[in-house]
Parts: structure tokens; sequence; C-alpha cells
């Protein structure tokens, strides 16, 4: 009984709201919703692109990494260089000094072939990571550690 | 202009195809169109929350993963577009009371609202339901227009289910209360 009253006045209540009516778009709704898409997306894009080629992190990383890596090449294949003596009578003793430092640093570090595989790997993966992201401008890693 | 399902649409732009955005919104426009003026009241500010509701959907469509519907979830964010702007504009500063009608049952209401014609009748109901607080008027829109069942209605305004019934009860006591008053007023201008 309670219900079939609840549902009677329900019904009439439909009716009643039913009387305000559904509204109508304007006419140019859709065309100035997809402008508005158009105008929004583009921006974001653009922005995203900059700050990965023009924010400064990616080029100072690769100046940075290339400098490392020239140096201990360098060190590693001309090092002997640093021992002539005549090359400096004041600096000689503190470039020895260095390039023994440094001799013994890179001596010490024992690298197998697999190891050096599995570094590259990791790098080339982070490199992927890295691209991807960029590229689908949605800011989250693929990759869990 | 037949549709196909919201997700064919929602595949296709999330694969690139921008332009399928398009049938979304032709699909959608008149319901979100709909729920932005009952809660705005105006056509200006629901062309632009209904407008900037389809756009952050868009920016956001990346994230919507199929698990709720996408009727659901751009309501939502019409909802709390509109909230914002009317936080933002203050527009929503006229509250009604629930009162207990006594003088008019709901029956004669309905009854009296049959002397007047389409528009003035269309006009009152607005007029009531303009006096809702916002989320009200979403949750009369949903349940009354758009036939949306207590469940979604509540997932969109992030109620609970018994919280939307005792909500609909109440926006029932406001609206047979605004609805009485206007009778009253209108009789009281006809008589000499």
């Amino acid at each position: 009984m309670i219900n079939g009253k609840q549902n009677r006045e329900n019904d009439q209540f439909k009716e009643l709201v039913k009387k305000s009516g559904m509204e109508q778009a304007p006419g140019s709704f859709t065309e100035n919703v997809m402008k508005a898409v158009q105008q929004h997306s583009v921006p974001e894009e653009l922005s995203t692109s900059r700050s990965w080629y023009s924010s400064g992190y990616f080029l100072t990383g690769v100046i940075a990494s290339s400098i490392l890596v020239a140096l201990v090449a360098f060190f590693y294949f001309y090092g002997n260089i640093l021992l002539v003596k005549e090359f400096d009578p004041v600096f000689s003793p503190v470039l020895k000094d260095l390039y023994q430092s440094l001799a013994v640093i890179l001596h010490s570090i024992k690298l197998s072939s697999t190891t050096l595989v599995i570094i590259g790997g990791f790098v080339l993966l982070l490199i992927l990571d890295l691209i991807l992201r960029r590229s689908t401008f949605s800011g989250k890693t693929y990759l869990t550690f | 202009m037949k549709f196909e399902d919201d997700s064919f649409y929602i595949d296709q732009v999330k694969s690139g195809d921008v332009n399928a955005y398009t049938f979304l919104v032709e699909k959608h426009k008149d319901m979100v169109f709909t729920v932005a003026m009952k809660i705005a009241g105006n056509k200006e500010d629901a062309e632009e929350i209904a407008q900037d509701a389809f756009v952050k959907a868009y920016q956001s469509l990346d994230n919507f993963l199929h698990k709720a519907k996408f009727t659901t979830w751009i309501y939502r964010i019409v909802y709390n577009t509109a909230i914002s702007k009317l936080r933002k504009k203050k527009l929503d500063k006229v509250t009604l009371q629930p009162e207990i009608t006594e003088t008019y049952t709901l029956d004669e209401i309905v009854e009296n609202l049959d002397y007047y014609n389409v528009d003035e009748q269309k006009q009152m109901v607005d007029f009531a339901m303009g006096l809702l607080e916002p989320q009200e008027k979403l949750i009369i829109s949903f349940y009354y227009l758009n036939d949306m069942p207590v469940d979604e209605i509540a997932e969109i305004t992030g109620l609970s289910n018994s919280n939307v019934k005792v909500k609909l009860f109440r926006i029932r006591n406001k609206m047979q209360s605004a609805l009485k008053n206007q009778l009253q007023e209108s009789l009281k201008k006809m008589q000499p």
C-alpha cells in the first residue's frame, strides 16, 4: 500500500519534472567543443615536446655523459702522457698522482662482457622508457623496478 | 543519426582519431547541456559548463578505462565543472528549506497545474527546480528526466545509495512546497 502510494507519487513527480523538459544544445555546440578540443590539445603537445627537446636537461645529460666517457677513454688509453716529467715541472707530480689514482680506480673495476651487456641493456631500456614516455605524453613509466 | 557504442568512439580517439570525438559530443550534447542548464539556470553558463566538461573529458580520455559507463563519467565531470563554476560565480544564493505542504496535496498540485498552458507549466516547474541546490538539481534531472538508476546517480555524485534516496525525498518536498507557493501566488493575482 505504502509502496503503491510512493510509486504513484514518483510517477507524478516524473510527469512534473518532464514538464520542465530536455534542453537542446545550441546549434554550433559540437563545432565549438571540437575547436576548443583542438586548441587545448595542441599547446599541451607542444609544451611537452618543448620540454623534451629544449628544456636543456636532455642536452646537458648528453654533453656530460660524452665528456665523462671521453675522459675515461682518454685516461684508459693515453694516461701515460701524464707521466712525462718535462710536461710541466710544477704540475707533473699532481698529474702523476691523478693518473695513479684514476689507474687504481679503473683497474679495480673488473667488468666481464656479461656485466657490460647487462649495463648496456639497462641504459638502453632507460632511454627507451624515456622516449616512450615523452612520445605518449602520459608521464607514466613503462618500466617498473 | 545512428550512433555506435561509446566505447567504439573512445577507442578511435585513443588511437589518434580526434574527429571521432565529434560523434561522442553529438551523441551526448543534449543531456549534458540539459544537466548544465538545470544546475546553472541560464544558457550562457550552461553552454560554458557543457563545453568545458567535454574538453576536460577529452583531455582525460586516456584515463578512462571502460570500468564505468562513459555517460556516468561525463556527467560526473559536468557536475564537478558546474559546482566549481557556481562556487566562483556564487550563483546558488537562493535556497529553499523543505516544508510539508498542507494546503495542496501532490494530486491537487498536478491537477491545478493542468489549468495552465504548457509554457506556464514549464515556467513554474523550472522556477521550482531553480530553487533547489545544484546537487539536488542534478539528482532530480538524472532521476526523472534521464530515468537513471539510484546507484548510477550515487556514483556520479559520490553519495551513498541511501543518501540519494533521502535527497530525492527532500527534493520532492521542496518542489512540492515551491509549486504550492507559485500556485497560490498565481491565484492571488487572478483574484480581483
